[in-house]
């Protein structure tokens, strides 16, 4: 179960709208790479796992992905908020405009609605662990993307923060591999999945 | 793995936490700004220096929690855990007793549900 503390994970006051940013960052809550995504990736991986370090990080950093998400939205919102019409009329946010007004709403920055295929859980340890160090990465590329696309300190610091976590995931997630290997046959990793050939278990 | 511990113990410093809440069991009083009567002038915490500490040492939990999740015999990680968790929570209960419940267990007994008073951290004054 989960509890609720009211603050973020790390502070955002964005002071100047820019609604044509907030349709990029969108990405990041609804995108192919993007939060929602992340933690629901982890949580879904987490229940065959059979190695308890692993479903804990998974845990853990699924977790922490819930805030990330958290953090995503509210700079959304607090780049939208308070807008004219004429601050719409013309730039990128102006369609999501006409289907969410200024809410929240998971879809990439090209519009694609968020879609479950864009989380794998695949029912193999050592798959899943490679899949979610890919993921962290299209992340942290996706972040490097959108901080070419701004120069406001605002938003640029809670960026940063983010891309720096996707680099601490991916470094954890490698662990949660070797501790999975170490657990198998060394000459042969991929003799049984672990997570269903209950015969094959050390 | 050494690149890890080093994240980790270097987080500790330069935390700039040069206050420390007295928890002397002062009346909550939200909105009020400071609460002064109860406090030596070095030991009064603004909102949002306070605020600051309660992030810092909140991501330094974060951060050590997944580090023991894939070290968990690593004595050095799990001091400096317990010994930030210590120093979270003594914030966080300073910050609650004044300025409001940062979760909905910490209202106290009072005739209103004070969760729904304070701004929600989306706010620009959250």
């Amino acid at each position: 179960m989960w509890g609720y503390e009211k603050r973020l994970e790390y502070p955002i006051h964005i002071k100047n709208t820019n609604p044509s940013l907030a349709a990029m960052i969108i990405s990041q809550y609804g995108g192919p790479d993007g939060e929602s995504g992340a933690s629901m990736r982890y949580l879904s991986q987490r229940y065959s796992m059979p190695y308890r370090k692993v479903s804990g990080l998974l845990t853990d950093i699924a977790t922490e992905e819930l805030n990330h998400l958290e953090m995503v939205s509210v700079m959304v919102h607090q780049l939208t908020r308070n807008l004219s019409m004429e601050q719409i009329k013309g730039t990128p946010f102006e369609a999501y405009y006409v289907d969410h007004t200024a809410g929240i709403w998971p879809q990439a920055a090209g519009g694609i609605p968020f879609n479950a295929c864009e989380f794998q859980s695949k029912g193999d340890a050592i798959t899943d662990m490679f899949e979610d160090m890919a993921a962290e990465q299209k992340a942290r590329t996706t972040y490097d993307n959108l901080i070419r696309l701004t120069n406001d300190p605002d938003v640029l610091e809670p960026l940063k923060f983010l891309r720096a976590r996707e680099i601490v995931h991916f470094q954890r997630f490698g662990e949660g591999l070797s501790i999975i290997q170490n657990q198998l046959d060394n000459k042969n990793f991929y003799m049984y999945n672990p997570e269903f050939d209950k015969k094959g278990c050390q | 793995m050494n690149d890890s511990r080093l994240i980790y113990k270097n987080m500790g410093r330069n935390m700039g936490m040069s206050c420390s809440p007295n928890n002397t069991g002062s009346n909550s009083n939200y909105n009020n700004g400071m609460n002064d009567n109860k406090m030596s002038c070095n030991m009064k915490i603004d909102k949002n220096r306070c605020m600051q500490n309660i992030y810092e040492l909140g991501f330094a939990m974060t951060e050590t929690i997944l580090f023991l999740d894939t070290h968990p015999d690593d004595r050095d990680a799990m001091n400096y855990y317990t010994q930030t968790k210590e120093q979270y929570q003594k914030y966080k209960e300073y910050y609650e007793q004044n300025y409001g419940p940062l979760d909905c267990y910490q209202v106290e007994n009072q005739n209103y549900w004070s969760w729904v008073m304070t701004p929600m951290p989306w706010e620009m004054e959250g």
